[in-house]
């Protein structure tokens, strides 16, 4: 297996063991409509080539504005959708040729848990044997034994004794609890989160958060944590992976990304976070963008973010920058990262 | 035949019914006229199913000596028999729950038969996508294209006319529309939450259409069900008062009633009752999916 | 209309038009050697060599498939065993009685379904609307067979105002026209009723009726032209029930069309007629298909238009 080049280490651990997930190059391009009658296909490029890397019982989050295709990296890592190309490495095991049996066998390891609660659950099971469908599926433990496995479950999420309720009976809170009950049955190592409280009453986020990041203390659990929601990230996450049209811009540390934000997305993404108490304040000149988001049909030529960006040189119009190391361990992709700083 | 199809709501409409038949479908809000469909219905099938016990003669006993005799209503004599007799003097009751019984059961496994293969097909088509999506249209469209009455005759023509034969048309008479509905409900279903999540728990295909798709989209299913029954019950009773259908020894509705119209000026209740029975049958069926249908999309007219 | 729309369409139409003709020749092959089952046992040998060559009997398999296709172009299809003329030209005899029956009936079922629906739409949900309705249930919901049986009891032998069957006179199609018009009234009803309520609810009628227009206007001008497109369709699918309905129809009445030569053609397992009726029927219900479809294709611009503002 190819060894896979490590692109946001965070310079005060030590060199760890290889990465529970390693992901390189990632595309996935989604035919668009045609021009005309026999004009060429319009290419919609969802992911634009991302690399990075999670280690075992860290928080990576992945933010960016809705359509930037965060999502879909979640959904890509996990073969729910198919890849255009690209690598995803599990534990040392390459996932791009495997076939449909082992990546079923695989799921008892990675999970996703997403944002419609309401839908994620049949409507005509119980909540007891949608949690221990997992265990039924991967055979695990025996037969006998799985309903307590999940009542057991359903008990660490907070659910207490809900084995017998049904979906529609209980509240948006609730509900993800019991997604997320199922998800963890099956013993998996790494979770994929997707918008996983955005549905909910902000009150409830909290609760359903805490209640990710203790179950990730106590399991050992390696997060993938997509949100547009900045204060929740920096309230959950390890490092963060900032994301635009496709691409990651600029991925570190929690502190690296709230504190020191050197992308000039990042910059005008960390600037309008509200913050009720200003612990310390980002340096540097705020960042305004113009414009808006455009359509990832037709994104602009060279960086993606050139026409909005104030620090946009000609150079950035014509040639699309790379991903880069910094010397404090952060990655960033733009031509002037110092510009904004 | 009547094979003109009923508007059928878009899938994601449907999907958010989601039980299988909504509690609050049964007693209040059930029309006197929909209740008494039902009833009728329930009345045929206990007739259909018990009709060898019910039936006061055999239904082939013939009795030379009282041919052609009216029902009791018309009829003075002591021993007169209920709905009377046919050319050779078997009682009509009698072969007329016998010939229920057929037809019943025909249209019934006819039916199943269909839903089976066409929700079968559907699910295929829409899991597998692709070519094998493509060619199971176009032989859905290919079906719906020429009028089953024609094909069944055709096949009838070249290849006799065996019992088998004649169920395995039964079966071929609806799949399509069970295809199509499924596979667009199946389609819709798939991109629910509860689809991708059991997917991504790493359940097989079949697993996931058995224990959460089918369950969840039944209920249009089942009304389609109550639409295809009477057509079922046309296809063969048509085919049978032709007399390309069900032959002797063996008795159906529609071959009674093609018996019996010969004896229209003389015997009239030979054709008549028996189409009565087929008429309401149909007609109940009918009302009934109806009002099922209302029930699990209102906003459908 | 979308060139590409029409090019598929037609595409379409070729292709379910030769997987019918594939059919009947496969089932034909499988069954036994087409000169005994599509020519008469006592015929004269020479015809049978003749025919023989013609279809290729000797020669390997999918020359007989391409041969086949050519004998079906030019409307060969054997010789019936009844009356030893060529099925082709016993079919031809028979399509313009079916055709009259046909047309009348189209007419009544529009005559008397249209009018229905709009009846039933402009006064929805009160009894006359629900009586309509129920009419339209009952329509498709019994038996042609059984109608027109019930007519002949009613009018030919009880109160003689009718002949019983046969063909000839007016009052000959009288009562096969209303057996086989009856269920497609019932059914068009329904359809016209529900596009003439949507139609109904559009604002822009409200509009007119708000500049004063009466109501005969509304419907005449405004909503009807908009149903148009769902009454087409309906058209269009009813077309194949019709055929089947006409087949008992025309057996019931003693109607001398194509419906009637089938079922006597299926009883004797005259073949040949069999099959030429069956690729007839194939092409009429692709051909009346594909001219829904363009129609669909030209007429829904149009609706299109209009639609923008309720859709979205």
């Amino acid at each position: 297996m190819a060894a896979v080049e490590s692109l946001a280490v965070a310079p005060d651990r030590d060199p760890e063991p290889a990465p529970l997930l390693a992901v390189r190059d990632l595309v996935k391009v989604y035919p668009g409509p045609r021009r005309g009658l026999f004009g060429p296909r319009r290419e919609l490029t969802a992911v634009a080539g991302v690399s990075f890397e999670l280690a075992a019982g860290e928080t990576l989050a992945i933010v960016g504005e809705s359509g930037c295709g965060k999502s879909t990296v979640g959904n890509l890592v996990l073969n729910l959708i198919e890849p255009t190309s690209g690598r995803v490495a599990f534990d040392g095991e390459d996932l791009s040729a495997t076939g449909a049996d082992r990546w079923r066998a695989l799921r008892g390891d990675m999970q996703l848990i997403f944002q419609d609660s309401r839908s994620a659950l049949d409507p005509r099971l119980s909540i007891g044997d949608q949690v221990r469908e997992g265990l039924d599926i991967h055979g695990l433990g025996a037969p006998a034994e799985r309903r307590a496995e999940a009542e057991a479950m359903l008990e660490a999420v907070g659910l207490p004794g809900f084995a017998d309720r049904y979906p529609h009976a209980l509240s948006g809170g609730q509900q993800q609890r019991a997604v997320i009950a199922r998800a963890l049955a099956v013993g998996p190592r790494l979770v994929v989160c997707d918008e996983p409280v955005a549905a909910l009453d902000v009150s409830i986020q909290a609760q359903v958060v805490n209640l990710l990041t203790d179950l990730q203390a106590r399991l050992g659990l390696s997060y993938l944590f997509i949100s547009h929601d900045l204060s929740l990230v920096r309230h959950v996450s390890d490092r963060i992976a900032v994301m635009y049209l496709g691409a990651f811009v600029e991925v570190g540390s929690r502190r690296q990304i709230f504190d020191e934000p050197r992308h000039p997305y990042t910059r005008a993404l960390i600037g309008a976070v509200p913050v009720a108490r200003a612990r310390r304040e980002p340096r540097g000149r705020p960042v305004r963008l113009s414009g808006e988001v455009p359509s990832p049909l037709d994104p602009p030529p060279g960086c993606s973010l050139h026409p909005r960006c104030p620090f946009a040189t000609g150079r950035c119009r014509a040639e699309r920058p790379l991903p880069r190391r910094q010397a404090d361990g952060r990655s960033i992709a733009c031509h002037h990262p110092e510009a904004a700083a | 035949m009547t094979g003109i199809p009923h508007p059928v709501p878009p899938a994601a409409r449907l999907l958010q019914r989601r039980r299988l038949l909504p509690r609050r479908l049964l007693p209040h809000g059930l029309p006197a006229s929909v209740a008494a469909c039902i009833g009728f219905l329930a009345a045929i099938a206990f007739l259909a199913v018990f009709a060898r016990l019910l039936a006061p003669y055999g239904h082939e006993a013939t009795d030379l000596l009282h041919r052609l005799r009216p029902p009791f209503w018309m009829d003075r004599a002591i021993d007169a028999h209920l709905l009377g007799t046919d050319k050779l003097g078997r009682d009509l009751l009698s072969r007329l729950l016998v010939a229920t019984q057929v037809s019943m059961a025909l249209a019934l496994l006819g039916t199943l038969i269909g839903a089976v293969l066409g929700i079968a097909l559907g699910i295929l088509a829409a899991h597998r996508g692709g070519w094998v999506d493509e060619l199971v249209m176009m032989a859905v469209d290919w079906q719906a294209a020429m009028p089953f009455l024609i094909i069944a005759l055709a096949v009838l023509a070249f290849l006799g006319n065996d019992f088998l034969l004649f169920l395995a048309l039964m079966g071929l008479a609806g799949w399509e529309t069970y295809a199509r509905l499924t596979r667009g409900l199946v389609l819709a279903a798939r991109e629910q939450g509860y689809a991708v999540a059991v997917r991504s728990l790493g359940a097989r295909p079949g697993r996931l259409y058995l224990r959460h798709i089918l369950p969840n989209v039944m209920g249009p299913l089942i009304v389609q069900l109550t639409l295809n029954f009477p057509q079922t019950i046309l296809l063969e009773t048509s085919l049978s008062f032709l007399g390309l259908g069900i032959q002797p020894p063996l008795t159906s509705l529609g071959q009674m009633l093609g018996e019996g119209r010969d004896y229209l000026l003389t015997a009239w209740w030979l054709a008549v009752i028996p189409g009565a029975v087929i008429f309401l049958t149909t007609l109940s069926m009918s009302i009934a999916g109806d009002w099922l249908r209302s029930r699990l999309d209102p906003t459908q007219l | 209309m979308n060139l590409r729309y029409a090019a598929i369409k037609i595409l379409r139409a070729v292709l379910t038009l030769w997987l019918v003709v594939t059919f009947v020749f496969v089932v034909l092959r499988v069954t036994g050697d087409p000169t005994e089952q599509l020519l008469p046992d006592d015929i004269d040998p020479l015809i049978r060599d003749y025919y023989r060559t013609a279809w290729g009997l000797d020669r390997p398999l999918w020359e007989q498939y391409l041969k086949y296709f050519q004998s079906a172009f030019h409307g060969d299809f054997g010789i019936s065993f009844r009356n030893r003329l060529p099925a082709a030209e016993v079919i031809w005899q028979r399509i313009p009685k079916t055709l009259e029956l046909g047309l009348a009936t189209f007419a009544a079922a529009l005559a008397m379904g249209i009018p229905l629906g709009v009846f039933a739409a402009l006064n929805r949900d009160r009894w006359l609307d629900r009586l309509t309705m129920s009419f339209a249930v009952f329509g498709f919901s019994m038996p042609n067979f059984f109608l027109g049986i019930l007519l002949i009891l009613l009018f030919a032998l009880h109160l003689r105002i009718l002949p019983s069957s046969g063909y000839g006179t007016a009052a000959h199609m009288v009562m096969p026209v209303i057996t086989l018009a009856t269920a497609f009234a019932g059914s068009i009803a329904r359809f016209t009723r529900s596009a003439m309520l949507e139609v109904l609810a559009r604002d822009y009628l409200r509009t007119a009726e708000a500049a004063g227009a009466g109501l005969g206007r509304r419907v005449w001008r405004h909503a009807l032209p908009n149903a148009a497109i769902p009454i087409v369709t309906i058209v269009g699918f009813s077309l194949g029930g019709m055929i089947g309905g006409a087949v008992v129809t025309e057996n019931v009445f003693a109607w001398p069309g194509v419906g009637r030569l089938l079922t006597s053609a299926v009883a004797d397992r005259d073949l040949s007629v069999v099959q030429g009726i069956v690729v007839l029927v194939a092409v009429t219900m692709v051909a009346a298909n594909l001219a829904v479809d363009l129609a669909y294709g030209w007429l829904d611009p149009r609706v299109r238009v209009g639609a923008r503002e309720r859709t979205r």
